[in-house]
């Protein structure tokens, strides 16, 4: 890798001592070559010269015979003695060599090679730390609303339990992942989103749709990938956040976590903890919690070795455990209170991974497992207003214990052709839930295990033009049993099933991407999150069982997209239209079928419902004029519509007044709801975050008798605003201190009509997850 | 015994005070005289405030002793913020930053001279090597472990 420097020099020798204007040109062929340096020396002085943007250079020199060193990059330095005298000042001409083989000693980087957003074939949203500190989430649930078409909703305000939706389909049609590994278990999806501390998250990934193959078969609405820190620098960190829910309730948190890694970054480890109390918040002060207490201690630890340049070896593991009672009188034991849900979960979570490619980087191979087991004690019921003896029987009765296992365990293979990329990988899963309330003998015993072969191909025979073929073969084993007092049902169930995906995108303009895909999915029938929950209504608790012959259910994901990105000097553009049609073949619905029970309990079976059409458009635009101002709106409009009226409430006919109750549209579903994220930061010390989240009107269903009857209500639109305000000080550079102060919901856009006393129908929540709440965080630490 | 145990706890307190040796970090400006004076080889460490990796080098590489011996004794080390807005005299000729203002990462004019590539954007941490007349002799564009950058160090 020679590179051969030629210097043709018009040189007469003339010499004078004064110094002289030399001009001249440093060139390639008839290019110049702009920042070459030069330097001519002779036995007294070194005179130095650049050459500039146009390859010209100047400089005072005397004439006289130099020995002259050009450098430039791309071509090789070399010293040449020359002459400058008055024939050649104003014109000296050095003319180079290029290299055609490229640079000597120029090594690859190390750094992962990340595919630009803006390239990949399927829209990512992403959700970073700015967004969660900006809207100083506690827990992942809190953060997700930040994104278009993403919509969390707090079900029960007797547990808190929360759910997302992913353009209005429910959460068991998305699939939750941890560091794309679906560790999500039924029983996880409960009351999961909401156990995850924010503080060990690096960014949360959202891809709405199905359209990659490597994303399980339920995975119709989307998934939501939440990727853990990955640590560098010897770091620590404690902070400390304080919020007065409604202005006087508490909800107090203290977290730490600390990373070291080695000199050679070849080992590292991340450790952290997280403790959480929050006291219950009565509303409408009848006694009942709408907010439920909750005691939270998780320790984790994410640690890697790698054993060579090629190779690694990643272990995760986190402790959890929490608590947390809603309902009322809570100082009482539960069996004495009118209603109680009280949950103490024991998880323990685990993976490990080895991951390790060919020494051409054209190879990729990862095998990994993960593990999942929770033991919990539950409490759902209470004396619901009655006192008699039969009362006191049934709230007894109610006390349980679930054990839950989940184990994930794969193998990827990723093969990097010259442009095209091909991805396949086998994944096994396997769910095991006992679910036991022996007082009312209800029971889910539920074994899922679920086989996943995958092949996708990233095909891109241009610049613009790209594809993602891919298909997944499931075969999935259903073994459960279900039991209610009398009833039980039960579900042995093997089914494969083939569900291709395809996803096209294509570069109009530079600035300009269409993306458009298509995803079938599929959801074997079993007891999934709500499934498991037991809400209280009319003081008697309500179950969910799953009907006779409950079959699997189908569904068809159409989208398309419109991406403009541009950047205009420092303002960075994006605007985002994407329209989504899914269409759902015997959707698993809850149908409320009344009293059922001898105790009087309600019994919600899940049943295949009418087929039923969702569709509608995303919107995301955001302006960022520097790196001091951030904009970011976004939302969607969407409808949901059954084939045929769905039935939600079977009358039995004991009650002239009551009737079935028949819809044609989804319920707690708004049709248009969306975010806004700004940020101004004038300096490196302080910054300002405005975030918001507008949920529009939608029907909730509310049960208004004994038997479970229904009203459907609209509710009203809610308009959700935040403020935060920051403050960074660098102490020294090993000690660094943050504080934040804000307020939640700042207009207090919440529920109105919570119910009241025992025998309420505690489903009935909906809107804004927070009153208005002040909060104030500190974090101190050696943190970058 | 224990008030034993307090002068020794001192001593360690005001040992953890005796300076250690540090890399002696020249600007631009303090190397073009150093290099009419006495030419040494130069290291040049580009860094950004946003470079994790960047930080990881001065934290774990720059500290070593071993690495910061050699350093000091054999060359000249520039530690350059590629962001930096100043204009910097060098080689009678001015530098500065044309993208500041501009573009969202303002590269300075001494990076993009040093270690710009004709095909691919500039990665961090940068580390360019010079010979004794400012030479370009190597370039890295990735994090170099201590024991490494200690051989590379100390190749002629």
């Amino acid at each position: 890798m020679r590179l051969v420097l030629v210097c043709f020099l018009f040189a007469v020798n003339l010499v004078v001592a004064q110094e002289q204007n030399v001009k001249g040109f440093v060139n390639f062929g008839e290019e110049t070559v702009p920042y070459a340096s030069l330097k001519f020396m002779n036995a007294s002085k070194v005179y130095t010269a650049y050459s500039d943007k146009e390859g010209q250079f100047a400089l005072q020199i005397p004439y006289g015979e130099y020995e002259l060193q050009v450098n430039a990059l791309g071509y090789q330095p070399k010293d040449r003695i020359i002459t400058i005298s008055s024939t050649n000042a104003s014109n000296l001409l050095i003319l180079l060599v290029e290299d055609l083989l490229g640079l000597e000693e120029v090594v690859v980087s190390a750094t992962r090679n990340r595919v630009n957003k803006k390239e990949a074939p399927i829209i990512v949203n992403t959700l970073g730390e700015k967004l969660i500190t900006a809207t100083q989430a506690l827990a992942v649930s809190e953060s997700l609303n930040f994104s278009p078409g993403v919509r969390v909703e707090n079900n029960c305000q007797n547990c808190g339990f929360t759910q997302v939706r992913l353009n209005g389909l429910d959460g068991s049609y998305s699939q939750i992942l941890v560091n794309s590994r679906a560790v999500f278990s039924a029983l996880n999806s409960v009351y999961g989103l909401e156990q995850i501390p924010t503080q060990i998250i690096d960014r949360v990934e959202i891809v709405r749709s199905g359209g990659s193959a490597l994303f399980g078969s339920n995975a119709i609405a989307g998934t939501v990938n939440i990727i853990t820190k990955d640590p560098v620098l010897n770091t620590w960190e404690v902070g400390s956040y304080l919020g007065l829910i409604d202005g006087d309730t508490p909800d107090r948190v203290l977290n730490f976590n600390a990373s070291l890694v080695s000199d050679d970054l070849r080992s590292g480890a991340t450790f952290y903890g997280f403790h959480r109390n929050r006291d219950e918040w009565d509303a409408n002060d009848d006694g009942f919690t709408e907010i439920v207490e909750l005691k939270n201690t998780t320790f984790g630890t994410k640690l890697y070795y790698k054993p060579t340049d090629r190779s690694r070896v990643t272990m995760d593991a986190t402790v959890l455990n929490e608590y947390r009672r809603g309902g009322d009188r809570l100082d009482l034991p539960p069996h004495l209170t009118d209603i109680t849900e009280e949950l103490t979960h024991n998880t323990i979570m685990g993976g490990v991974s080895y991951d390790f490619n060919n020494a051409k980087n054209t190879n990729y191979y990862s095998i990994y497992s993960s593990v999942q087991y929770t033991d919990r004690d539950s409490y759902y019921g209470g004396l619901g207003g009655g006192r008699t003896a039969q009362d006191s029987l049934t709230a007894l009765n109610a006390y349980g214990i679930t054990t839950d296992l989940a184990v994930a365990s794969g193998f990827q293979f990723t093969k990097q052709f010259k442009r095209d990329v091909l991805t396949s990988g086998v994944e096994y899963n396997i769910s095991s839930t006992d679910d036991n309330i022996i007082g009312y003998n209800r029971r889910v015993d539920q074994d899922v295990n679920a086989l996943g072969v995958y092949a996708q191909y990233e095909w891109k025979p241009s610049k613009a033009f790209s594809a993602l073929i891919g298909s997944r073969v499931d075969h999935i084993n259903v073994d459960g049993i279900y039991t209610v007092g009398d009833i039980s049902r039960d579900v042995d169930i093997s089914q494969t099933t083939l569900n291709p995906r395809l996803t096209l995108s294509y570069q109009l303009t530079e600035d300009i991407k269409f993306r458009g895909g298509y995803a079938r999915g599929f959801r074997a029938p079993q007891a999934f999150n709500e499934d498991l929950h037991i809400s209280s209504v009319g003081g008697e608790p309500q179950f969910v069982i799953l009907s006779n012959d409950l079959e699997a259910e189908f569904s068809n994901a159409f989208t398309g997209s419109f991406n403009y990105t541009k950047t205009f000097g420092r303002t960075q553009t994006n605007f985002l239209v994407e329209g989504f049609y899914t269409s759902l073949e015997d959707p698993f619905t809850l149908v409320s079928t009344g009293v059922q029970l001898p105790n009087g309990s309600i019994v919600e079976e899940v049943r295949n419902g009418e087929g039923a059409t969702v569709y509608g458009a995303n919107f995301e635009f955001g302006v960022s004029p520097s790196k001091k101002w951030l904009f970011q709106l976004g939302g969607t409009l969407q409808r949901t519509a059954y084939d045929e009226a769905q039935i939600l409430f079977e009358a039995d006919g004991s009650n002239p007044n009551e009737s079935d109750i028949l819809i044609s549209e989804f319920t707690r579903n708004p049709n248009v709801y969306g975010y806004l994220n700004t940020n101004w930061t004038p300096n490196d010390t302080y910054s300002v975050s405005i975030t918001g989240t507008y949920t529009g009107q939608m029907i909730v269903p509310r049960v208004i008798s004994d038997s479970g009857f229904l009203s459907l209500n609209e509710s009203d639109a809610f308009f959700d605003l935040n403020l935060n305000a920051q403050a960074h000080f660098d102490v020294s550079k090993d000690f660094k201190l943050t504080l934040n102060a804000g307020v939640k919901n700042m207009f207090n856009s919440f529920q109105d009509d919570f119910e009241v006393g025992p025998t309420r129908d505690s489903d009935y929540v909906y809107g804004p997850a927070l009153p208005r709440t002040f909060f104030l965080g500190i974090k101190i630490g050696k943190m970058h | 015994m224990r008030s034993l145990v307090i002068i020794v706890l001192i001593g360690f307190f005001f040992l953890s005070f005796i300076p250690k040796e540090k890399v002696n970090w020249l600007s631009f400006g303090e190397l073009e005289t150093a290099l009419t004076e006495k030419p040494k080889k130069v290291i040049v460490h580009f860094y950004a405030d946003w470079c994790v990796y960047c930080k990881k080098m001065e934290e774990a590489v720059y500290t070593k002793p071993d690495i910061i011996e050699v350093l000091n004794a054999d060359y000249y080390a520039v530690s350059f913020n590629v962001e930096s807005k100043d204009s910097i005299q060098f080689g009678g000729q001015t530098f500065v930053n044309l993208n500041a203002g501009k573009k969202r990462t303002a590269f300075h004019q001494i990076p993009e001279f040093l270690a710009g590539r004709k095909d691919r954007d500039l990665e961090l941490p940068a580390t360019v090597i010079l010979d004794k007349d400012f030479n370009i002799e190597k370039r890295f564009y990735r994090y170099i472990p201590p024991k490494e950058m200690l051989t590379i160090l100390k190749q002629p």
